[in-house]
């Protein structure tokens, strides 16, 4: 794991060199800035719309960036040329696989704690606050709700290259967060094989809604009950295990011809 | 002919005649096409139709706002798996209310859904209403209303509105003004037999029927009370009403009170007539109350 470690710690210093995570951070600051200054009937207290605005901002922000980071870091070394160097030191395919994975989600796990961490500044400065508690049971939840996106990525990037498996990343999560949720509404008008692949694909894919304490922090309903908190919680790390282990069974075989990529 | 200098200026020479001939055909056609609609501001051109949409999202955000967050129940398959469960335990499901100063964290929603669409003018409506009755400024609930007048000039739920406002300050010459314009208006956008277009028209005709009473002229009154009630002929306090004047006996209660009780609209209000339609099973966003 030290070695992955080590991996992680260069996609650290590929992120900061990249520069997307400031201009991500100026965007999300702008528009919070642009929320905070509109004069709402000279109502000078209220906040709950810029909580609203930032944490959405933030969720979508962060969604965006573990998905494009978390897709091109294989491919990317392969365009290169640079994994047979990787793969000439004394690493395993696991530890790359999870030490991109590593790196991808820290660096999303940072970037999204900025995220919070500037709404909550603008929030003070209009005069509100979040609640200590609840706040950090939406981070730690919106952390691991990464986890499994950022591994959905590197998982599909192990078989398709970049464009792909963001395009497809983006579908999954996007019908994942919009549909998954309603599909027991939508199950009281279907019966038959629709209703079980609806219900199928129930179960099987990741509950993302059970991860958004949005509601709850912008409403002030306090923190989720912590038994709640920590089963979904091992629900998400086991999935992303899940997610890391089948990257790290698509990526074990995989043959790289020099040929093929130079 | 010097060929290199030609060589060096001809793409640039191109470039200044193509653009010598897209600045000609703009103006030619901005001199041929007729002027757009009006509908100059940056969002209406940058978001088109789907402005109504967002609308609509960010009244509904409104409506989110109103209940502390709780989304509206729909009816689903099952409700006790353990996904169910666990979401509900993190998800605020008490039926609640916003209250007291909190209510003015629904107005930047409902400002950002006028502001994209200037033709929402149920979002300009619910507004006016908690502007004036949650915050108590009804100056500026009146100059919300104007600039949705100005806006959507043939709305007669507008100026039914101002109406109202203008009684609640016993300003009864602009009351009957609005009302009377309200009338001529109706019924817009909405169909002519749509209930609440309906009970719109019959409760302009009663709150002009009292305005006439209170100017002395009894046959106007019983005019638009007789118009109220080939509406509504169930309505059986205007029918006593009708009968008074029309044998010349004075009411028991004079029609400046009765027109103070029939605008007075409290936050209460909202809330009750908010709960009614959960229990008749309304899922529609209800942030103001239902006229009486």
């Amino acid at each position: 794991m030290k070695r992955a470690g080590v991996i992680a710690g260069v996609v650290w210093l590929e992120m900061l060199r990249r520069k997307d995570l400031y201009v991500v951070f100026i965007l999300l600051a702008a528009l919070l800035v642009a929320m905070a200054g509109m004069n709402v009937f000279g109502l000078g207290q209220v906040s709950g719309y810029i909580k609203d605005i930032g944490l959405f901002a933030a969720w979508l922000l962060g969604w965006i960036l573990a998905v494009n980071t978390s897709v091109r870091l294989l491919p990317q070394e392969e365009s290169r040329g640079t994994i047979f160097a990787l793969l000439a030191k004394p690493v395993t395919r696991l530890d790359v696989v999870v030490g991109k994975w590593l790196g991808a989600w820290s660096v999303i796990c940072g970037a999204t704690l900025s995220f919070y961490l500037v709404t909550e500044l603008v929030i003070l400065l209009r005069g509100g606050s979040f609640d200590a508690a609840t706040l950090i049971q939406a981070l730690l939840l919106h952390a691991v709700a990464l986890g499994m996106v950022t591994a959905m990525g590197v998982a599909l990037s192990t078989r398709l290259h970049s464009d792909a498996a963001a395009t497809l990343t983006y579908v999954v999560t996007g019908t994942i967060f919009v549909l998954l949720p309603r599909i027991p509404a939508l199950l009281v008008a279907q019966q038959g094989a629709r209703a079980t692949a609806l219900m199928a694909l129930y179960y099987a894919l990741p509950h993302f809604e059970l991860f958004d304490l949005r509601q709850r922090l912008v409403h002030g309903w306090g923190p989720a009950p912590w038994g709640v908190f920590a089963g979904i919680i091992l629900y998400g790390l086991l999935l992303t295990a899940v997610l890391v282990m089948l990257a790290w069974l698509g990526y074990r075989r995989r043959r790289f011809a020099r040929g093929e990529i130079l | 002919m010097n060929t290199p200098v030609l060589r060096e200026s001809g793409p640039w020479l191109i470039v200044m005649a193509g653009w010598g001939l897209a600045f000609a055909l703009a103006c030619r056609l901005c001199a041929a096409l007729p002027l757009d609609n009006g509908d100059t501001d940056i969002l209406g051109r940058l978001l088109g139709e789907s402005r109504s949409v967002l609308s609509a999202n960010l009244y509904d955000e409104a409506d989110t706002f109103f209940h502390k967050g709780v989304a509206h129940l729909r009816k689903r398959a099952f409700t006790n798996d353990w996904i169910q469960v666990w979401h509900q335990a993190v998800s605020p499901t008490t039926h609640q209310h916003t209250e007291g100063g909190e209510v003015a964290e629904i107005l930047p929603w409902l400002k950002l859904a006028t502001r994209a669409d200037p033709h929402n003018v149920e979002a300009s409506l619910v507004m006016a209403f908690w502007i004036d009755t949650g915050l108590r400024k009804p100056r500026l609930a009146r100059q919300v209303l104007l600039d949705t007048l100005r806006e959507n000039p043939g709305e007669y739920r507008v100026s039914l509105e101002l109406g109202r406002l203008a009684i609640q300050q016993a300003q009864f010459v602009e009351a009957q003004v609005r009302l009377t314009a309200g009338l001529s208006q109706w019924p817009s956008v909405l169909p002519a037999d749509d209930r609440q277009a309906l009970l719109d028209k019959a409760e302009m005709l009663i709150l002009l029927g009292f305005l006439a009473e209170i100017r002395g002229d009894i046959t106007g009154a019983v005019t638009h009370f007789k118009n109220a009630l080939a509406i509504f002929p169930e309505r059986s306090y205007i029918r006593q009403r009708l009968g008074f004047l029309e044998s010349g006996v004075a009411p028991p209660d004079s029609a400046r009170d009765r027109l103070q009780y029939l605008v007075k609209r409290t936050v209460d209000d909202a809330c009750a007539d908010e709960d009614d339609g959960h229990k008749e099973g309304r899922h529609a966003p209800e942030s103001a109350p239902a006229r009486k």
